[in-house]
């Protein structure tokens, strides 16, 4: 049995929530809204979907000591059914009890939403293509959220934070900054990631808003090699007041690119990198950072948005995840500059990598078919 | 953004007769085929009022990807709410990103007017669920009715069922018999059971399995002044290894729209659980009708790969002859299962092997699907790349000589 209460406390922008369980130590988590004063929500849906991986690995009921709404309860509910479904030796459904149900919450009115945005280039390219028209019916961008605290590197100091501010604002957003505990008290599950905090952090910022978005960490296509529920799952961090809805997965990482281009300022604060914090310089050598530089390279861009490619990255850099496999597929897909050599070249590396899956997929069977091994596929 | 030169213009009209409402959309500048100018008509039958819902979002859902198959883009001369109008081009978006060959073009929705409708109340709406008989719907519509989900329980107000989608359309006498296999479901859960006749079939696209929740969608839009949910079941569970593409939840979650919310039920459930849930009920097991190969609408074959996974999933959950089938499972019926490859339906019997382990089921019907599951190549990579060589010829036999120099070695 875990026990939720949570609430904000006055004016001072702090969301938090303790949660009990029977088994061990209550832990606390935090959410401070910095920089701008906004009404934090009356319902617990946010703060509910930041603690359901703790729920999950637990295992048992999480009862709330407060309001959730109808909404928050069903998706919550599915939430942590599909993931222990997928993987029933790590999670258990979670049945939520809260004190009091509303079916009285609705979305506000209006397509004004707030848009979680790491520096990554797939949630800088999110805020842009809505900023700019580029998705039909978009969301207005009423704020820019940047969530603190979500990994044990370093988060940028008041300068940067500041920087970033300005940077943000010249293409039109406020910036937002939530600063969180959720690394340091271990509310980040290894598995699902960080996505519930941050859906969190859009809840307590989400005033006035009709939704939160978030862009996809990954593309669509990978899914078909990389079947986990993240990405199967619909917009289930939701609430009745206030969604949470994930954007994009569709487009190249070379398409994203063309389209940031003319936003020269976005530059020196978007980075793939997994190595560096976002708001420092790019590795450069890690898979996400060639995967980027490979895109500058076929959207003809030299610009700082990365670091460049070189030859020793044809060979280094493994295949084996497929979400950088499926960035590179569609990054060469998607290739319109004049760099035909270097484009022959990871064609070439893109194809030997798929035909070395195509193998090991062949003796897999070969070992099903003949009785050494379990059935293949699995 | 704007339509091309070549848009389809879309309308839509409705009539009353004597038989119910029937409510139309109509295409012009159709490019192929079947002339310029097509219709997808939906007759609510025995229904002579049922006020129209303000926005078409949801029935011109059903045909975005024919329209993004023929490239063409759609002006739509009628109300369209600014949700719906993203979920769409959302839709078409992931589509066409996932599936290039089948939809061309990332085409436009060009509405001549986008309005704001009044969002509805958060858990006043009702919600009307659509059944075919089948397990996947006959577990949607038990569980909520029943409030099995507890709190998190949709208030089901009625059942919708469709003619034109696993029923042709002529003759009806077949309709009518699943038709009344299914009404001692609604009577039992005291819930009204709608009849949907309607040609949107037709107009579904290439891949009828990427259309099928987006139509279900439309017709159940039909009750949306009074429904503000849509409920479909799910087909396979989340976690099901290599993830399905047909219809996944999280894209038919873009057929709702500001108006109406298109819910995908039970996706947190494998066949057998939802099997399980089910069986205190007879009155819902009973009546499940899976097959759609046999020759009768209204009953299960037995015979037919649905029918005969559906048994499996019986059996995984302790039942070896359960109410709705009439005859006992063979082993010959496995052994006739056609499993070419991992698109086809393998990932569900698949699936069902590993619901049979993981609940300890032995016996030789386990371990004859479990002897047939190995022998399926992957992909169909197999076939593709010695397509028309001799060596193809031999294979089966070249298998064959691996299997026993296999077995010979593991023997000593």
């Amino acid at each position: 049995m875990l026990g939720l209460e949570g609430g904000s406390t006055g004016t001072d922008g702090l969301w938090q929530c303790v949660l009990r369980s029977s088994s061990g130590p209550a832990r606390s988590l935090r959410l401070r809204v910095l920089s701008e004063s906004v009404s934090l929500p009356p319902v617990l849906d946010g703060l509910v979907m930041a603690v359901l991986p703790i729920a999950m690995r637990e295992g048992g009921p999480l009862r709330i000591e407060g309001c959730v709404t109808r909404g928050a309860l069903r998706n919550a509910s599915e939430f942590t059914e599909a993931w222990s479904k997928w993987d029933p030796q790590r999670y258990t459904p979670v049945e939520v009890i809260p004190d009091e149900i509303t079916d009285h919450a609705r979305l506000a009115e209006g397509h004004d939403a707030v848009f979680a945005w790491s520096g990554s280039l797939r949630s800088t390219h999110t805020f842009v293509r809505h900023r700019h028209g580029l998705v039909r019916a978009p969301y207005r961008a009423k704020r820019v959220l940047r969530v603190l605290g979500l990994s044990s590197q370093p988060d940028p100091d008041r300068d940067q934070v500041e920087s970033l501010r300005k940077t943000v604002a010249r293409m039109g957003g406020p910036l937002v900054v939530v600063d969180s505990n959720a690394a340091v008290a271990g509310f980040i599950d290894p598995e699902i990631g960080v996505l519930p905090i941050v859906a969190a952090a859009l809840h307590a910022v989400g005033e006035g808003c009709t939704a939160g978005i978030h862009s996809r960490p990954w593309l669509l296509a990978a899914q078909r090699r990389y079947p986990r529920p993240g990405l199967a799952l619909p917009d289930l961090l939701s609430g009745d007041r206030f969604a949470i809805r994930a954007d994009g997965g569709t487009s190249s990482m070379s398409r994203m690119v063309r389209d940031l281009i003319r936003h020269r300022c976005l530059g020196a604060v978007t980075s793939n990198c997994v190595v560096q914090p976002r708001h420092l310089p790019p590795c450069g050598e890690c898979p996400r950072c060639v995967a980027m530089a490979l895109a500058l390279l076929a959207a003809a861009e030299k610009q700082a948005l990365g670091s460049s490619v070189g030859l020793r990255h044809l060979f280094s850099i493994s295949f084996g995840d497929p979400v950088f496999s499926s960035d590179v597929e569609a990054i060469l897909q998607d290739w319109t500059s004049t760099h035909t050599v270097s484009r022959e070249a990871w064609r070439s590396r893109a194809a030997i990598a798929r035909l070395g899956v195509s193998v090991v997929d062949h003796l897999r069977w070969l070992g099903s078919a003949t009785g050494l091994r379990p059935p293949w596929p699995r | 953004m704007s339509a091309g030169p070549l848009a389809l213009h879309v309308w839509f009209e409705e009539q009353r007769n004597s038989s119910g409402l029937i409510r139309r959309l109509l295409f012009e500048g159709v490019q192929g085929a079947r002339g310029t100018r097509v219709e997808t008509w939906w007759r609510l039958e025995g229904i002579a009022d049922m006020p129209v819902p303000p926005v078409l979002d949801s029935l011109l859902c059903g045909h975005l990807l024919w329209a993004a198959n023929l490239g063409q883009d759609l002006i739509v001369h009628g109300p369209i709410s600014r949700g719906g109008l993203r979920n769409m081009d959302d839709l078409v978006e992931v589509r066409h990103a996932l599936f290039p060959k089948l939809y061309p073009r990332r085409i436009a929705i060009c509405p001549d007017e986008e309005v704001t409708t009044p969002r509805p109340e958060a858990g006043s709406g009702a919600a009307i669920a659509a059944v075919s008989g089948g397990l996947d719907s006959t577990f949607t519509a038990v569980r909520h009715a029943k409030r099995l989900a507890g709190a998190a329980s949709y208030p089901l107000a009625a059942l919708v069922i469709i003619q034109g989608f696993d029923t042709p359309l002529d003759p009806s006498r077949g309709f009518l018999e699943l038709r009344r296999r299914v009404e001692p479901l609604a009577t039992w859960l005291e819930l009204p059971l709608y009849s949907v006749v309607t040609n949107s079939k037709r107009h579904c696209g290439p891949n009828w399995a990427h259309a099928a929740i987006p139509q279900a969608g439309s017709a159940l839009a039909l009750f949306s002044a009074r429904h503000g949910v849509g409920l479909v079941s799910a087909g396979a569970p989340y976690g099901t290894p290599r993830f399905g593409f047909s219809h996944p939840v999280v894209f038919n979650a873009l057929c709702s729209n500001d108006y109406f919310s298109l819910v995908t039920d039970g996706g947190a459930f494998g066949r057998t659980d939802k099997i399980e849930v089910l069986l205190p009920y007879p009155n819902a097991v009973s009546g499940i009708k899976v097959c759609w190969e046999g020759p009768n609408p209204g009953r299960n074959c037995g015979r037919c790969e649905k029918c005969v996974m559906t048994r499996l999933n019986f059996l995984a959950a302790g039942v070896p002859e359960p109410l709705c089938f009439d005859s006992p499972l063979e082993l010959t019926d496995i052994a006739r299962l056609d499993l070419p490859s991992v698109q086809a339906s393998r990932d569900l019997f698949r699936t069902c092997l590993n619901e049979l382990e993981v609940r300890g089921c032995r016996g030789s019907e386990v371990d004859l699907l479990r002897h047939r599951l190995r022998r399926v190549p992957p992909a169909g990579v197999v076939a593709t790349l010695l397509s028309g060589s001799p060596i193809q010829g031999i294979l089966p036999r070249l298998i064959r000589k691996v299997r026993s120099l296999a077995g010979a070695v593991k023997k000593p």
